[in-house]
């Protein structure tokens, strides 16, 4: 019974994603990010925490923009739990 | 020292009017007076007196004396539209009440429509003055809340969101194996601490904060992260600037030590109980939570655990008479510059969520001052070398791991660019856009 369990949840797991959460308005398509943390203002001199900054870097620019950019970490990649190397 | 600016001529507010150095003049100025948000970065080197419009798009900054992170600070200055902001004054609020739920700015997105508590619908500026990186960038998208992990990993599988950003390690590691998902993996400079307040109560006494963190278990944490992780190696992040390697000085799990420690503290049977806060329906704090159960009851010590909502973590952290004992913290270094990382620990961060452990040692103090106004790289790098080893042995916090930083989205979703800088699931949507071949019919 424990072995068809452990099947069974496999195969959820392994199923293809069928719904499409994406809205379509007027050709344009909007993509929902589920995110943990609300966000309750709008002002960019009052308060900052990740949500805010989400919101904040999507509407407002600033004289400069932080590009420091990181390789990714495939899976199984050997770099995985080692630490960078010091700038 | 002065910094001198040129801005572009073709930037525009949502509105269609300009972006001048009038409205930088306007932001820098704002910011300073409400001495809130992301002013704490430049209150003590920058006067509203010291900002020059040169002329309509050339602005200019006179500092009070030099500071070195001044750069790397400025990308959290937004720039604001004076006109909207101004003509919703309210009571000299400096518009306030007003932005709270309005936005004055020139970004790639502007806001469509939102529920407080429920979502954001942020919608492409078409015309946007940088332009679009893709052609086929996100029309927008919707930021909506979903607080429990378990729900979030479900909302995407189920087709709700698109992109997750919340979910526990190892369902990051089924989403990874989930056709139709990808998760993004990268080495980020978040660390991950339990700050101890060291200023009332059992762990203001050093020697109980160096027992528990020779009583915790370390390697616990690359356990729960699933080995997406690796353990600090100094209180800077590993490979930021000015990280030391104080491998062999790190508090690692040794009873032995953590027993002597609470023997010098007057307590060697232990026989007191501490809180740990931790973030309501954050899994991996609490299952955290529970590791520090386990190991500091070898010392005879209670830990209680209390979930809380961020904010009202936030809120009874800010004073030293309220902050819990023990408390779990992520921390992004918010502008690449050292001085980000020091700054946790100088009073003056009273108040801010990464000084809930209260923590001052004069000399620290000093030194993160020192090198605030040090130009000389070579000169600061010593100063933070001498900060994190003085951190190190007064041990305000367990010193815990950095994670690595990972999200899962759906394929159709590409153009995710990674930044250390951003904070803990932080996405620029400005390059993300939609593979057309993989996009399944609605």
């Amino acid at each position: 019974m424990k072995r068809f369990l452990v099947g069974v949840a496999a195969l959820v797991v392994l199923l293809p994603v069928l719904a499409q959460a994406y809205e379509v308005i007027d050709g344009k398509i909007y993509v929902v990010f589920g995110a943990r943390q609300p966000v309750f203002t709008l002002d960019p001199s009052v308060h900052y925490d990740w949500s805010h900054r989400q919101i904040f870097q999507s509407v407002y620019d600033a004289l400069l923009k932080s590009l420091v950019i990181l390789p990714n970490l495939p899976p199984g990649s050997p770099n995985v739990g080692k630490p960078l190397p010091t700038l | 020292m002065t910094w001198t600016f040129y801005l572009v001529k073709n930037a525009k507010f949502h509105n269609g009017d300009p972006v001048t150095a009038e409205a930088v003049k306007f932001s820098f100025e704002r910011t300073l007076k409400l001495k809130k948000g992301p002013a704490w970065m430049l209150l003590n080197v920058l006067d509203p007196e010291g900002i020059e419009v040169v002329d309509d798009y050339t602005i200019r900054f006179h500092l009070k004396k030099p500071y070195a992170p001044f750069a790397a600070a400025v990308p959290w200055w937004y720039i604001m539209n004076p006109n909207q902001v101004m003509a919703h004054e309210e009571n000299g609020d400096y518009g306030q009440a007003w932005l709270r739920d309005h936005e004055a700015g020139s970004g790639p997105f502007k806001i469509r429509e939102w529920k407080s508590g429920e979502y954001y619908w942020l919608e492409a500026v078409d015309d946007y003055w940088k332009g679009w990186p893709h052609p086929d960038h996100i029309g927008g998208y919707i930021f909506k809340l979903i607080r429990e992990a378990a729900t979030q990993k479900q909302a995407l599988l189920t087709g709700e969101i698109d992109i997750a950003e919340g979910v526990t390690p190892e369902d990051f590691d089924i989403l990874a194996q989930t056709p139709g998902i990808y998760v993004p993996e990268y080495r980020g400079w978040t660390t991950f601490g339990i700050k101890m307040n060291t200023k009332k109560g059992y762990t203001a006494n050093p020697m109980i904060r160096k027992a528990i963190c020779y009583a915790f278990d370390y390697d616990a944490l690359i356990d729960i992260y699933g080995g997406h992780a690796i353990l600090e190696t100094s209180p800077f992040p590993t490979g930021f600037k000015g990280y030391v390697d104080l491998s062999e000085w790190m508090y690692r799990q040794d009873l032995d030590k953590a027993k002597q420690y609470m023997a010098m503290a007057g307590y060697p049977e232990g026989g007191f109980e501490l809180e740990y806060v931790y973030v309501a329906g954050l899994e991996e704090e609490r299952q955290i939570g529970l590791v520090l159960q386990s190991c500091l009851a070898e010392i005879g010590i209670k830990v209680k655990l209390v979930p809380l909502i961020w904010p009202e973590m936030v809120a009874r952290g800010a004073k030293a008479e309220t902050a819990p004992d023990l408390v779990a913290v992520f921390v992004t270094p918010v502008m690449n510059d050292p001085d980000a990382v020091a700054i946790q620990y100088h009073p003056m961060s009273e108040g801010a969520y990464y000084y809930m452990h209260h923590y001052e040692n004069p000399r620290v103090t000093a030194l993160v001052d020192k090198a605030r106004v040090t130009v000389d790289w070579e000169e600061r790098a010593k100063m933070y070398d001498e900060i994190q080893r003085i951190i190190l042995y007064d041990a305000p916090e367990i010193f815990g791991m950095l994670y690595n930083r990972r999200w899962a989205l759906r394929e159709y979703v590409q153009g995710f660019k990674f930044c250390p800088m951003r904070m803990t699931s932080e996405i620029d949507m400005y390059y993300l856009y939609i593979d057309k071949e993989k996009l399944p019919p609605k």
